[in-house]
Formats: C-alpha cells, sequence, structure tokens
C-alpha cells in the first residue's frame, strides 16, 4: 500500500519518518505487535518512506499468512492507522522513536567518510546547515502532529497492489 | 576544478590506529558525538574451548531472553524507549555485548543490561522458539549449496573435534537445555573487559563500578586452542536438481606471527582478495564463467586458513576449477608487474584506513584484535610491511605455500 508523500526539505518529512518507525521500526512497534504476535496476520509487516529529495511515498508492505485475505489484512493495518488517528500516541512512544532516529544519525556521523556525505548531501539539498538541524527538527515533532498525519492519511488515496500465488 | 585530470595519488605510509592502552580491564576511545558505544567482552566466553559450540552460541543469542520479573518483551521495549541498541555474540575468541546509545542514557541503558545478565533465566519457552527457528533455518539451508560446500570444506579442513568443523545437526541444539545456558553464563562469562567509545567527559570506570561490573587488572587471555585435524581431500556433495555448483578450496597456513604472513596476506589480495583480482578478473570478467569468485585468509592465533569460493553452472564446474589452478600456476611461474603488485598493495592500504575512519570504527578494529591475540602493532606493522614486499616474494610464496596438489576441494551440487 503506498501513499504520496512531500519531499525532503518539508516540515512533515521527519513526521512520516517517524510514524514509519512508530508503525514497524522495532519489535515493540505497532505493526509488529498488533498485525504479527497479536493477530498473525502477516509473517513480515514494514512501513517505510522511500526518503527520495523530490516528494516521495510512504509504504506498507506485508507478507500474509496463509489463509489470511487481502481485505482482511488491509483492514487491519487501516485499524492502526485509524487509532493513532483518533486516540493520538503516548508521549512517551513518540520519545521512543525520536531516541532511536537521534541515535543513529549521530552515529552516521561519527566518521570522516559518513560526515563528508552527510554534508554533500545537505549541500545538495540548498542549505549546509542542514546538517546541525536535523535533530532540532526531529525533537520538535508532537505527538499531535503524528495524529493529524494519519488523519491525512486516511483522507488519501493508496495504491495497493496485491500478489497472489496463481 | 580541471575533471580532465585524475587527482595525484599520494602515497600513504604508516598509520596510526589510536588503540588506547590500559592498566585494567577498561579501554577508552575518546568521541564527543553525544553518543555512546560499550564493548561489554568476555575473553572466557569464546566457542573455542567449547565441547559444544551451540552452548555459548545459543546462551548469547538468549541472553536478553528474560528474567525472572521481565519477558523478552518488556526487556526489548525498555530498551528501545531509551534509542539503545544491543548487539550480542558469542565468536570463536570471545562472547561480548556491544551496547549503543546516547550518552545521556548510558546509565539506564546499563542498568537493564546488567540486570537481565544477572538475573537471566533462559525461559523454556524462548528456548523452543529459539531451537524451532535454527531447525527451519537449517532445512532451508541444506537446500542450498552454498551452505553445504563451506559446512564441507569445514569439515574436511578442521574435523568435527574443532568447533569450526562442527555444523548445525539437531542433537548439538537438544542437548542444550536451560541448566547448560545457565552454566555457559556462570562459568564463562565470569571475567570480563571493556571497550568504551564516548564523550572525553565521562566517567566511565564511576558508571561501571556504580553498576556493579567489577573492575580488576587486566588478566592475561589464555592462549591455548583446538587445532584443526584435517580430514579428506576432494569431496563431491550431491544436491540434484540444483542448477548451480559450489566450489571450495582450502588450506591450512601459518598464523600472524610467521614472518612470511604479510606476503601471505598480499598473495591472497592478488590472487582474490579484491574485486581486481585474477581470480574475479579472469574468471568473473574475462570468461563469464561465475558472479562472484574470491579467496580470503582467516587467522587463528596460532595458524589461519586459506580459501576460495565460488558459485558457478553445474556444466562449467571443471572448467572453472582448472582456471583457479592455473591462475594459482600463473603466479607461481610469472612475476607479477608493478603495475598490478602497486594497485593491489593500494587498494589494501585504503581498505586498512577505511576501518580506521573514526573512533567507532577504531573501536571495532581493537575489539578483534584484543579478542583474537594479535600483537597491539599488528595494524601498523602490517601497513608499513606490505608496501615493501617485492613481486619476487609474491612468485616465492606461491611457490612454497601453494603447491595446487595441497589444496583440499570440494563441490556441492549435481555432477
Amino acid at each position: 500500500m503506498a501513499y504520496q508523500m512531500v519531499d525532503r526539505l518539508d516540515p512533515l518529512y521527519f513526521v512520516y519518518d517517524l510514524l514509519s518507525d512508530i508503525l514497524s521500526g522495532s519489535d515493540s512497534s505497532r505493526f509488529n505487535q498488533i498485525l504479527i504476535k497479536d493477530k498473525q496476520l502477516f509473517s513480515h509487516v514494514h512501513a517505510y518512506i522511500t526518503g527520495d529529495i523530490d516528494k516521495g511515498l510512504l509504504i506498507f508492505e506485508g507478507k500474509l499468512n496463509e489463509q489470511i485475505e487481502f481485505e482482511q489484512a488491509e483492514a487491519a493495518i487501516l485499524e492502526i492507522i485509524k487509532d493513532i488517528a483518533n486516540n493520538g500516541i503516548d508521549a512517551i512512544e513518540l520519545e521512543k522513536v525520536k531516541n532511536k532516529a537521534i541515535t543513529s544519525n549521530l552515529f552516521a556521523k561519527t566518521s570522516v567518510l559518513n560526515k563528508a556525505m552527510a554534508l554533500c548531501y545537505a549541500h545538495l539539498l540548498g542549505d549546509i546547515n542542514l546538517i546541525n538541524t536535523e535533530i532540532d527538527a526531529l525533537q520538535s515533532i508532537s505527538t499531535e502532529q503524528i495524529k493529524a498525519l494519519c488523519n491525512s492519511i486516511l483522507e488519501s488515496n493508496a495504491a495497493v497492489l496485491n500478489y497472489k500465488q496463481s | 576544478m580541471n575533471r580532465s585530470f585524475a587527482p595525484n595519488i599520494i602515497n600513504i605510509n604508516n598509520i596510526h590506529t589510536g588503540f588506547p592502552d590500559s592498566a585494567n580491564n577498561v579501554f577508552r576511545i575518546n568521541s564527543n558525538e553525544g553518543v555512546f558505544k560499550l564493548d561489554i567482552i568476555y575473553p572466557n566466553g569464546g566457542y573455542a574451548m567449547l565441547q559444544n559450540k551451540f552452548q555459548g552460541i545459543m546462551a548469547m543469542d538468549l541472553l536478553l531472553s528474560g528474567t525472572d520479573k521481565l519477558t523478552a518483551q518488556k526487556i526489548s521495549e525498555s530498551l528501545d524507549a531509551l534509542g539503545a541498541y544491543v548487539y550480542k555474540s558469542c565468536d570463536y575468541y570471545a562472547s561480548s555485548l556491544s551496547l549503543y546509545g546516547l550518552i545521556d542514557n548510558f546509565d539506564k541503558i546499563l542498568k537493564i543490561v546488567k540486570d537481565c545478565i544477572e538475573h537471566c533465566n533462559f525461559p523454556h519457552e524462548e528456548i523452543d522458539v529459539y531451537k524451532n527457528k535454527r531447525s527451519k533455518e537449517h532445512q532451508i539451508n541444506l537446500e542450498k549449496t552454498g551452505y553445504l560446500a563451506n559446512r564441507q570444506i569445514n569439515w574436511m579442513l578442521f574435523g568435527n573435534k574443532h568447533p569450526y568443523g562442527q555444523a548445525y545437526e539437531k542433537a548439538l541444539y537438544d542437548a542444550i537445555d536451560q541448566s547448560a545456558l545457565k552454566a555457559f553464563v556462570s562459568n564463562q562469562l565470569n571475567h570480563v573487559l571493556y571497550v568504551y567509545t564516548g564523550p572525553e567527559s565521562f566517567a566511565i570506570e564511576t558508571a561501571l563500578s556504580d553498576n556493579h561490573f567489577p573492575i580488576n587488572p587486566l588478566a592475561e587471555p589464555q592462549t591455548e586452542e583446538a587445532l584443526p585435524m584435517p580430514q579428506t581431500h576432494e569431496e563431491w556433495i550431491h544436491k540434484t536438481g540444483s542448477t548451480q555448483n559450489s566450489l571450495r578450496f582450502g588450506k591450512q597456513l601459518p598464523g600472524r606471527t610467521h614472518p612470511d604472513y604479510y606476503a601471505l596476506t598480499l598473495f591472497n589480495l592478488v590472487l582474490g582478495g579484491f574485486f581486481g583480482s585474477r581470480l574475479m578478473k579472469n574468471i568473473r570478467e574475462d570468461k563469464g564463467l561465475t558472479y562472484g569468485i574470491h579467496s580470503s585468509i582467516t587467522p587463528f592465533k596460532t595458524y589461519s586458513i586459506f580459501k576460495i569460493s565460488s558459485e558457478c553452472n553445474n556444466s562449467l564446474t571443471d572448467v572453472v576449477k582448472t582456471e583457479i589452478l592455473n591462475e594459482i600456476k600463473a603466479l607461481q611461474t610469472e612475476l607479477i608487474g608493478e603495475d598490478e603488485l602497486n594497485t593491489a598493495k593500494n587498494y589494501f592500504k585504503g581498505a586498512l584506513l577505511r576501518n580506521f575512519d573514526g573512533a567507532f570504527n577504531i573501536a571495532d578494529r581493537f575489539k578483534a584484535s584484543i579478542e583474537s591475540g594479535a600483537s597491539k602493532t599488528y595494524y601498523e606493522d602490517l601497513f608499513k610491511q606490505i608496501d615493501s614486499i617485492p613481486a619476487e616474494m609474491v612468485k616465492t610464496i606461491a611457490n612454497n605455500y601453494f603447491d595446487t596438489e595441497s589444496l583440499n576441494y570440494c563441490v556441492a551440487g549435481e555432477k
């Protein structure tokens, strides 16, 4: 299931990024907990963003367990988005993905090679100072923004592809 | 900038590894990025000395799988909440945990990990899930000729008394129960050392001792190790219905401390150690017989193991085998050209330099070097020595160590 999303310089970019982590960034994320462990609908299921400079995609991708229908699986994914759209998320759940994102962002800049790459990329995006402000941008994201994003996802159309064994 | 000229190549003559010294079991490498890595290394935790290596591997894999009070799920949630990453491994010479996180969360992360290690009770359900998963992986592996060939060449080179010759067997896994896992933790994880990489201002020793991680004088590592017991010389593992065959050559060579070791490393590089090597250029690029082919040297404390591996279409197996042996023979009879030799040396030095890019990479190399008992100046010496090896020496090495009759050889696939 693919949704259109904003470009790299849009303030919402990191909101999409963190939402994808909330959904499937770790063992304790929502997709893993609900879709794999509790409901046992999927063997694998991921949410990720394509992360391009231009507008990209937010993608939900999963492999269904045997006997599970596509409709049922899709509905369960949307159920999770609806839950966040209606009830929001706890500050602690957001804190968790922020911590992870900040840790990996900082680790990505601990070698000369990666520092050079990050500087080049920031320069390519049009503002070399982005290398210094990314962490603040991540830090400033609120639970309200995550909730609002889920509402807007529900209002937009997804391109859905189902692959079935013939 | 005029891009029609290639940049000058500046020869780099030596490296400084930045490896730390320490009077006790805490090593520190400074990096002021706001993040830390803590390697907790158990030098007696390697599987080299275990009767059944899977005891150690399984114990480390399941080390954070639960305590009397916490489930595996709760543990991973609480580490996630702190943005922490924890990697565990049981390797040949040591077991270790590597903790990554934000320095502000150091204490909280360390507390969770300490509690998990100290009170780890290896819940039966987790053990069952783990064994089941391994068994399924094994079933899948048995379908792969690459796996079958690796297993076979290891057995041929090491024998099944040596941990490297041991492969998955259901009986070996079944023999491990909760008490064996607990025994591993209390008997093998009793001696510890630490490599801290992170902010200079952080008082690592205080943080460790506050969390009851022992700080001791540095103990001598154990040097005893199992020696390979070579078995058969040539084997075919039949796997009917496979379109691709996997070839492996192997041989035992001297270890890191032998005077020829640096030249052996260079020989391996020229033959199949990087993308511009002879095997890759001839067998993949020129003849298109394989997608990938490479050779490697794995150093142990007192010896090393040389291997060549490749995959090819069934019908081409003998052609690939002959071509590999021809490449070795060519290095025995003809001197390698200066250009080719320098390319290999420059590649090697560049790759080595990249290994030391930044404090965290240095820490990885340092950890590997203390675990394997390499001399403190090993990388610096290697860097210097590699440069001075002449083409004649590569030829001498090819003749002294790589008599093609002396190589073990196996294939897995369809004849």
